[in-house]
């Protein structure tokens, strides 16, 4: 059976996801909270995989959480912390528990995290890793050809960067994961709606957009600080001055934050070939039903069984 | 045996020259008087009158200008004192020497060093030769030449004067009593112009003229003076002229200026005192007519060159004319002074001849060198011949082979250009003298020798020639540490695999010895010991409280500040530094130059990279990181590290 | 050649601290090379000792071979195996167990941290080149070793940490898949790497190379 998110984007309807961030403790009536708030207003929700490589619940388990709180997750894994075995069976486990989303990423590096001792895996790639999935998603097999009992059944999601330089690498990078078997792009958030614009033509030139589907990150920011940091220190993340600027002014910086969203997300969703907005507000989860109501985006698309 | 540096190949008498100018480099000015003192018996002369081959030789010249190792001789001589303690005599034979010149008195000194005893005999009531006798006045005060005879005496050298060698007292006399000769009788004789009007009173000869002056005369010259003549001898009786009568002096040189024999220099200075100088000008006839003299002169062109490579010269037809003059000096040439009596010794066209090699004479144990060998020549040429025929009689008494006591000198080849390229220029240190106007007013000296700071300044420009780190090849790891290091890019590595450096290219830095990871590179003037060694001297006598200052940066006060003066903090290695830590230290204080500064480019930043190195483990060893105080600033006098030093000594107590 | 660093002093220094006779052996081939166990070190890190350690303190011998790592070059330390209770080991850990394997009566310490394998880039300065992975690739890579110089060790790069040539690890890391892409499109032959590559088939384990046509068992 289809995801939901599929289902929406097959529809060509405007998709809406957000960020559910796992708590940092072993307490599940955090993630059923937050799945409760974004339940309505968005298609499916990311469950990050111990994000910027930091400690918390593991991804699959919060995923549970979730599909029982009705909330479809998009389960998160990345290469830093399996080997091959064990990426394949939390994968085959992860289908068993009936998600049907996953964003296959290579992960952030043990250094940058929280236990920056802790060895790295990366026997695989992300690349790699999306061969991987659809192999057993199309062919019941594993990565050593031995057969499964039953495919997993996943829509396969990957990371985009439309920020980072050069351009041509990651735009190789991109049409690589599309051979081996995305079926949808995530982007890193959008502020630079310039450079946004140019990435998305350059994507369509390379007919990128025909062959996944394309859902920009957006996020509000909710403090001058944090628009500092990420323009300093998050790879991948532009922020224009503009924005800065405008936040310095801004008397209600968290009311600003929000409407620097909205604009994003009016531009964007004029853009060809974007198929959807991924709202990142860890930590700000009550954030996004405002967002999505105000974005014109609410109700969300239903369907039946 | 090595190459030499080439200002000690090109010395005649092979003076350590970079040994001594260095040592005045580091402030060290009585060890450079004791370099001197190795082979020179008379260096405050030779620091005023040498005719400096050394720096003709020397490879500064090709970076800028040629160090100044002359003035800086003299510098030492006269501002250092040590004492000359007497050799004893270790073999019973003993040696006369005829005359006491530069030639005889620096025999004697050889032979008096190597153990014999000598003595002098001397026909003139004072010692010196020439010395006393032709060189002027204003370039060698006769106190300077009295100060060094006597010190030569208690150095052990008898010296009779009023001694002549004659027909009552002869050679074969001597060798009764004395097992070798050697006669330094000079060349002091004039050679006549065999021409009309040589005998008038007013025409002196050259050699004469410059004596009688030297010993007070003032003849009365008029007020035209023409002198013939491109020697020394005629220069320097043409500048004494200018100074006696104040008059118009004109100097006539049968060739061009460049086959004038006199020493470049004194030409020009002659020239820029107001002597005139003409040249392709030969005197045919000199006349008096009504009482005024008239050189008639003809006119010369050059030609083909002659065996000696001077070119031939030639009258031009027709191009006589006339110069009027009130008196003439001669000095176109000097031979033997046939005074003495020869005996059996052979004498050719006025000159002794000797055996080349051994300076001995046709007569076995009779030997001769100087101006009466050779003819006119320089003093240091004089001064060769006398230590030549010293070791020659040396090696005939004791039966040595003398080539092994005179090495062949090869002088080291000229600096690569991309290592010339590298060497920071910095101009020669002008002589401080007295003013042109001053300098025909009297006899005195013109030169006033360097302050200790010029001479320090100018002594840190010797390139330390062949002080070359040296690779030893079986301990090099082929590891490109010194390629790397050498702010010269002198190292490369050989098809072995090993690193060699060019000792003629190596600006003894010293990097590369303290960063060589098997400690293959040596100095052998700088051993790594010598940092500690110093250190714990300074630690025992100050108690705990040891300063390091860079030569090159307190240059003004090197010779003066306490502590440790080292040429270069960055030939400081890092152990040698932590093992100066040892017992009994307090405070070690460090100051060198800024790093742009550097006289070596990146010593000073390699010092200071070593000791932030140094002072990242000193907690690890339970050191107060506080122990080394280290400073870069410019401190040409060494007030600041004075002051730093009272400081801490003030501190510790 | 194989890059180490000498172990903090307080390390050394416990290890030690309470032998009687301690004898140095300083390596002479790589790790003499980035300033390691060469003789210029060896005296440093005695003298360091020797002005550190408390009464009563070892005595101290130096010895250089020229490879700690083979047995036959090593034979020079049997000398002082009377006097020595420790033999302090500057070399590779290659070096420190071959001793450990034939002085097994002493203890040998280890005063080196084994880094990398690398290359000097400049005066005072290595590099990690090379992880002796067992598959060489970099024929396809050109001649950039992504296992080793990229921070993930990734085959099929760069990763979304990679901005403007630098590595989401640190801004003095360069990415290396950013370097090996601009080489390629220099030389043109981005079709290098414009397939995925396939998951490693090297199988980690306890590795040794036999020649057989070399090898003889000594028996």
């Amino acid at each position: 059976m289809k995801s939901n998110l599929e289902r929406v984007l097959r529809e060509k309807k405007f998709a809406v996801t957000a960020e559910l961030g796992p708590p940092r403790g072993a307490d599940p009536d955090n993630v059923r909270e937050k799945a409760r708030i974004l339940k309505p207003y968005v298609d499916a929700a990311n469950v990050t995989d111990n994000q910027s490589a930091v400690v918390y619940m593991c991804s699959l388990a919060a995923s549970v959480l979730m599909i029982e709180e009705g909330l479809e997750p998009v389960f998160q894994i990345t290469c830093r912390d399996r080997n091959r075995l064990a990426l394949q069976s939390d994968l085959l486990g992860a289908s068993a528990l009936g998600i049907r989303n996953v964003l296959l990423l290579t992960g952030d590096h043990p250094s940058i995290g929280d236990h920056p001792e802790a060895k790295g895996v990366f026997d695989l790639d992300s690349q790699q890793l999306i061969q991987l999935t659809k192999k057993m998603r199309e062919e019941g097999k594993l990565l050593n050809d031995r057969e499964l009992t039953k495919s997993p059944d996943f829509f396969i999601g990957a990371a985009a960067s439309p920020f980072n330089e050069p351009l041509e690498a990651h735009m190789m990078q991109m049409e690589k994961k599309v051979e081996s078997g995305v079926d949808f792009f995530q982007t890193q958030i959008v502020y630079d709606l310039e450079k946004f614009k140019k990435w998305v033509s350059e994507v369509h030139e390379r007919r990128i957009d025909e062959k996944a589907f394309i859902i920009a990150g957006v996020a509000p920011i909710k403090s001058l600080g944090m628009a500092n940091y990420m323009k300093n220190y998050v790879p991948g993340v532009s922020v224009p001055d503009a924005v800065i600027k405008r936040l310095e002014k801004a008397s209600d910086k968290k009311k600003e934050g929000i409407k620097i969203c909205l604009e994003v997300i009016d531009e964007v969703k004029k853009i060809k070939g974007i198929s959807g907005i991924h709202i990142m507000a860890i930590g700000w989860e009550e954030a996004v039903p405002e967002i999505v109501e105000s974005a014109g985006l609410f109700p969300r698309p239903a369907f039946k069984e | 045996m090595g190459k030499l540096p080439p200002c000690m190949a090109a010395c005649p008498i092979r003076t350590d020259a970079r040994r001594y100018v260095q040592a005045i480099a580091l402030g060290n000015f009585e060890e450079s008087l004791r370099v001197l003192y190795e082979v020179n018996p008379i260096p405050a002369v030779c620091g005023r009158i040498c005719s400096r081959p050394c720096e003709d030789a020397c490879r500064r010249g090709t970076v800028d200008e040629p160090v100044a190792i002359c003035h800086l001789k003299r510098f030492v001589a006269d501002n250092a004192d040590i004492a000359l303690e007497m050799p004893p005599i270790k073999y019973p034979e003993k040696i006369a020497v005829i005359g006491s010149g530069p030639a005889g008195l620096t025999c004697a000194y050889e032979l008096r060093k190597l153990g014999y005893a000598v003595k002098i005999f001397e026909g003139e009531p004072f010692a010196g030769g020439m010395l006393r006798m032709g060189i002027p006045l204003y370039r060698l005060p006769r106190s300077v030449l009295d100060k060094e005879i006597e010190k030569l005496k208690t150095f052990g050298i008898e010296i009779e004067t009023g001694k002549e060698v004659d027909s009552r007292f002869t050679i074969a006399d001597l060798l009764e009593e004395y097992q070798a000769v050697f006669l330094a009788v000079g060349a002091a004789k004039n050679v006549t112009l065999n021409i009309e009007g040589v005998n008038l009173p007013e025409v002196y000869q050259g050699v004469d003229f410059l004596k009688r002056v030297n010993q007070g005369e003032r003849p009365d010259l008029g007020n035209k003076v023409v002198v013939v003549g491109g020697g020394n001898t005629a220069i320097d009786s043409a500048r004494m002229a200018k100074r006696i009568a104040m008059s118009e002096v004109v100097l006539i040189y049968r060739r061009s200026k460049d086959e004038m024999p006199a020493d470049p220099k004194e030409i020009e200075e002659a020239e820029a005192e107001g002597v005139k100088v003409m040249t392709l000008i030969s005197p045919i006839k000199i006349t008096k007519e009504k009482g005024e003299l008239k050189i008639e002169c003809v006119e010369m062109e050059l030609g083909a060159p002659d065996e000696s490579g001077r070119p031939r010269v030639s009258p031009v037809e027709n191009s006589n004319f006339k110069i009027p003059a009130t008196s003439v000096i001669l000095a176109i040439g000097q031979v033997l002074e046939m005074r003495f009596s020869r005996g059996k010794v052979e004498i050719k066209k006025g000159l002794i001849q000797v055996d080349p090699a051994t300076m001995m004479t046709n007569w076995i144990g009779v030997f001769a060198g100087g101006d009466g060998v050779t003819g006119p020549s320089t003093v240091v040429e004089a001064m060769a011949q006398g230590r030549k025929a010293g070791i020659s009689i040396h090696s005939f008494l004791r039966g040595i082979d003398l080539s092994s006591l005179l090495p062949p000198a090869e002088p080291a080849p000229q600096i690569a250009f991309h290592v010339r390229e590298k060497i920071t220029r910095s101009p020669r240190i002008k002589m401080p003298s007295i003013p042109l106007k001053e300098r025909i007013k009297s006899f005195d000296e013109i030169e006033k020798g360097y302050s200790i700071k010029e001479a320090i300044k100018e002594a840190q420009r010797c390139l330390n020639c062949m002080a070359a780190a040296e690779v030893n090849p079986q301990l090099c790891l082929g590891c490109l540490t010194c390629i790397r290091t050498c702010p010269y890019k002198v190292p490369s590595l050989l098809d072995s695999g090993i690193a060699y450096i060019s000792p003629e290219n190596c600006q003894a830095c010293g990097l590369c010895v303290t960063e060589c990871p098997a400690k293959a590179i040596s100095f052998s003037f700088l051993p790594e010991e010598h940092f500690v060694r110093e250190v714990r001297k300074q630690a025992r006598n100050n108690g705990g409280i040891v300063g390091v200052f860079c030569v090159y940066n307190s240059y003004a006060a090197a010779h003066s500040l306490p502590g440790i003066g080292y040429p270069c903090l960055g030939k400081i290695s890092l152990n040698s530094l932590l093992q100066s830590f040892g017992p009994g230290i307090k405070k070690i204080l460090m100051v060198g130059c800024p790093e742009e500064n550097c006289h070596f480019h990146s010593g000073s930043r390699r010092a200071h990279k070593r000791i932030n190195y140094l002072k990242n483990f000193l907690p690890e060893m339970g050191m107060n990181e506080n122990i080394i105080q280290f400073h870069q600033i410019e401190d040409p006098e060494g007030s600041f590290y004075l002051e730093r030093l009272k400081e801490i000594t003030d501190d510790s107590r | 050649m194989i890059v180490a660093e000498i172990k903090p002093l307080e390390e050394i220094k416990e290890m030690v601290k309470d032998k009687k006779g301690v004898l140095l052996v300083g390596c002479n081939t790589c790790t003499a090379v980035c300033f390691s166990s060469g003789k210029r070190e060896l005296e440093l890190l005695q003298t360091q000792l020797d002005l550190s350690l408390e009464n009563p303190k070892p005595a101290f011998w130096q010895v250089i071979v020229r490879r700690a790592c083979e047995p036959e070059m090593v034979t020079e330390i049997s000398d002082y195996t009377r006097e020595v209770e420790a033999i302090l080991c500057l070399s590779c850990g290659i070096g420190v167990q071959t001793l450990s394997d034939i002085f097994p009566k002493k203890q040998v310490f280890p005063a080196l941290n084994t880094s990398f394998l690398g290359r000097p880039e400049k005066l005072g300065f290595w590099q990690e080149v090379c992880v002796a992975c067992g598959d060489c690739i970099l024929h396809l890579t050109g001649g950039i070793c992504p296992l080793s110089r990229c921070a993930k060790g990734l085959l099929n790069g760069p990763c979304g940490g990679s901005h403007e040539g630098k590595c989401e690890v640190s801004p003095d890391i360069p990415c290396a898949w950013e370097e090996i892409f601009t080489r390629l499109k220099e030389k043109n032959q981005l079709n290098m790497i414009r397939k995925t590559k396939e998951p490693r088939k090297v199988i980690r384990k306890p590795r040794y190379l036999l020649r057989e046509d070399i090898f003889e068992d000594e028996k």
